[in-house]
């Protein structure tokens, strides 16, 4: 009897030791996440915007108070992001977030972090190492679409003008051979001029209106950059607005809806950031990695005109409305569209202007 | 009396012509250099644990060893009243070579890190040649050759790759007694220094830099000295290439912009005048360490990133300003 109840007092012991042993495990569960995110370059409107929305996704929505973000900005050299990951990972940290200086010469620095346990997304520029994950936009689908969208306005059949991008860059290249891919596809429509936009508004103006002068039909255009050049190029040459490509700066689609040019506009969205944070807290909610490494974030277009594609059916359309997703009272160089759809990020929280 | 007057003043046979206070005054900025050391050292010891460990120690100087063989190169080439623009393009062209030559076999890695070696020290002495022969300012000819150099580098490789075998991605690892590597490539850079310095050409160096007529006068070949000095640059920018791609594994035809004005920034922090003739590699070495540290204690402190570059400014100012004061006090001396 006495041993009966020594026995019970026992296991009431071990039952309220357990429960003393669980409780700060549940805290623990509590606690904030931390993640550093490792930029090595500022000097654009993208990153800035990037590193911007990064921090309003963890403010709010449904990562408001998971995760403590700490962004760590490295001079724009290789040797400043290895020395500053280093500095990361001796600071345990759940998980680190790169858009990286180099897709190969962080590798063994990256390793190092995967050894240490933390969990490592490569985003925007990812990096070869194949413990890291990639985050990044499917760039195989956004010339492809545009071109597509392009025939589609043509009826087939038409002239056009091509963007080579930056002389030498590799997704230059791709953007380029994405378009001439698709557009092989239709032997009426031809390119009569190529052009170097260089991603600024004065090559793309100046390639434009060079080709405008030697061409007396053009029938549309595909820029790689910001599209507005081009308008502003047809617009000189007192030619009508035909259908433009571009890519979804805020300038390019506030010029689309004031020229009345027909445009479709590519993503690169700013908030692949958000999306990688997103992922690096699944990935420690649950202890699983995706199956894939690489993860590709579909941008919704901007367009004045949606169209259903035949290519990738399913991709997403917005029309641009003034006020709605493109800003006159922000920066032309804000790219669109500003959030994800699972948090509410508002174009002065991700433009800094508030 | 120029070359006695700025000789490296280490030597008690040239200290006893010289009271306690112009010895303080010549090492003035290698001092505040140390002192600006030690006082980053201590506010990171006090936020970061086991600063002072032989663990932090291994970790910082395998950080901090790609510039400190690039300033070594430099300091050579400051002393002899010079620049080397062109280490930026012989690191590039290293790696690029080192990351699609080196396979497994470690014949093959012994034979491709001889090469680099020997085309940094060939382009180096073609520099100096050109200098020389041509009678060009260092900045432009090294301007040039710093761009062929690139692009060369560009052509082997457009883009970052490469790879180089995993057992060369583990020297930096290697320990022995608790020191690693890059700490023993520390040490053997400061033995190389005690020793090169006291040679003929060490000498020679440092004299023709702080006086080139009147070394001239004195016998030297210029030719002679401007290959043999812009030649050891190459060589330790080559090694500086070779020892990166321990730490990225890969190569990079653009990597090497980011040493060249770090490595006149490490050697100007430690001491070394721009005007040649004056300063130790020890000192630069300090340098390089404060620009690695920097980065290690703006981390620590949990400030903006950015301050980084801004406190290797105030740094660098500071510096120039010792220098300065204790240039201008050794001029007030020997007038």
């Amino acid at each position: 009897m006495r041993l009966k109840n020594l026995c019970a007092g026992l296991v009431a012991l071990a039952a309220a030791a357990a429960a003393i042993g669980t409780a700060p495990a549940v805290a623990q569960d509590k606690k904030p996440y931390v993640i550093y995110l490792s930029n090595n370059f500022v000097g654009n409107d993208w990153r800035q915007q990037m590193q911007r929305v990064a921090q309003v996704s963890v403010d709010k929505g449904p990562l408001k108070g998971r995760v403590e973000l700490h962004i760590e900005v490295a001079e724009g050299t290789v040797q400043a992001q290895i020395n500053s990951l280093n500095n990361i990972i001796r600071a345990k940290p759940d998980a680190i977030l790169v858009d990286a200086a180099s897709d190969s010469a962080l590798n063994p620095t990256i390793k190092k972090a995967c050894d240490a346990g933390i969990v490592v997304i490569s985003f925007d520029q990812v990096v070869t190492e194949p413990c890291a994950l990639t985050l990044a936009s499917n760039w195989e689908r956004i010339p492809a679409v545009m071109a597509e969208w392009m025939a589609v306005q043509l009826g087939g059949k038409g002239n056009v003008l091509l963007d080579r991008g930056l002389a030498g860059a590799p997704i230059s290249a791709q953007l380029q051979e994405g378009y001439q891919k698709v557009l092989a596809n239709y032997p009426d429509i031809k390119v009569v001029g190529e052009y170097n936009g260089e991603y600024a508004l004065g090559p793309e103006q100046a390639g434009v209106a060079a080709l405008l002068a030697a061409n007396p039909q053009v029938d549309g255009i595909l820029t790689q950059g910001y599209g507005s050049g081009a308008i502003q190029a047809l617009k000189d040459a007192g030619r009508p607005m035909v259908p433009v490509v571009g890519f979804s700066y805020n300038v390019a689609a506030l010029t689309c809806v004031e020229s009345g040019a027909k445009c479709i506009l590519g993503s690169n969205p700013a908030y692949l950031s958000s999306e990688a944070i997103k992922l690096a807290v699944e990935i420690l909610d649950t202890g699983k990695k995706p199956e894939k490494r690489s993860i590709e974030i579909e941008g919704d277009f901007v367009t004045t005109t949606p169209f259903e594609s035949k290519l990738f059916p399913g991709t997403k359309m917005q029309t641009i409305e003034v006020g709605k997703n493109a800003f006159p009272d922000q920066a032309p160089g804000l790219t669109l569209p500003i959030t994800p759809d699972w948090v509410e990020i508002t174009a002065a929280e991700a433009a800094g202007t508030k | 009396m120029v070359l006695a007057e700025k000789a490296p003043p280490h030597g008690g046979t040239h200290g006893s012509t010289r009271d306690w206070r112009g010895w303080a005054l010549d090492r003035a900025p290698f001092l505040v250099a140390c002192l600006m050391l030690l006082v980053i050292v201590g506010v990171y010891g006090s936020y970061q644990t086991g600063v002072f460990t032989l663990d932090e120690l291994n970790l910082d100087t395998s950080a901090a060893m790609t510039l400190m063989l690039a300033a070594t190169g430099q300091t050579i080439v400051l002393l002899r009243g010079g620049i080397d623009l062109s280490i930026g393009g012989m690191i590039s062209l290293g790696t690029v070579i080192a990351a699609t030559r080196f396979t497994d076999d470690p014949a093959t890695v012994l034979f491709w890190s001889l090469f680099v070696l020997a085309l940094g020290a060939a382009i180096g002495a073609l520099n100096g040649l050109l200098i020389s022969v041509l009678k060009l300012q260092p900045f432009l000819v090294t301007l040039a050759t710093w761009s062929i150099l690139n692009g060369t580098a560009m052509i082997i490789l457009p883009t970052d790759g490469g790879s180089v075998p995993g057992w060369w991605l583990g020297f930096g690892y290697l320990t022995l007694f608790g020191l690693s590597s890059p700490v023993w490539m520390l040490l053997a850079l400061l033995l190389f220094w005690w020793w090169f310095r006291w040679t003929r050409l060490g000498i020679t160096i440092q004299a023709t830099g702080s006086n080139e007529k009147s070394a001239f006068l004195s016998g030297v070949s210029i030719t002679r000295v401007n290959v043999l000095t812009y030649g050891l640059s190459g060589l330790f920018a080559a090694g500086a290439a070779l020892y990166l791609t321990t730490q990225t594994g890969a190569g990079s035809p653009t990597i090497g912009k980011d040493y060249i004005l770090p490595s006149v920034a490490a050697a100007v922090i430690g001491g070394v005048s721009l005007f040649g003739g004056r300063g130790h590699l020890a000192g630069t070495l300090v340098g390089a360490f404060i620009l690695t540290l920097i980065g290690n204690l703006v981390f620590v402190l949990k400030i903006s990133s950015y301050w980084q570059p801004v406190a290797s400014g105030v740094i660098l100012l500071l510096s120039v300003l010792a220098s300065s004061l204790a240039e201008k006090a050794a001029r007030g001396r020997s007038a």
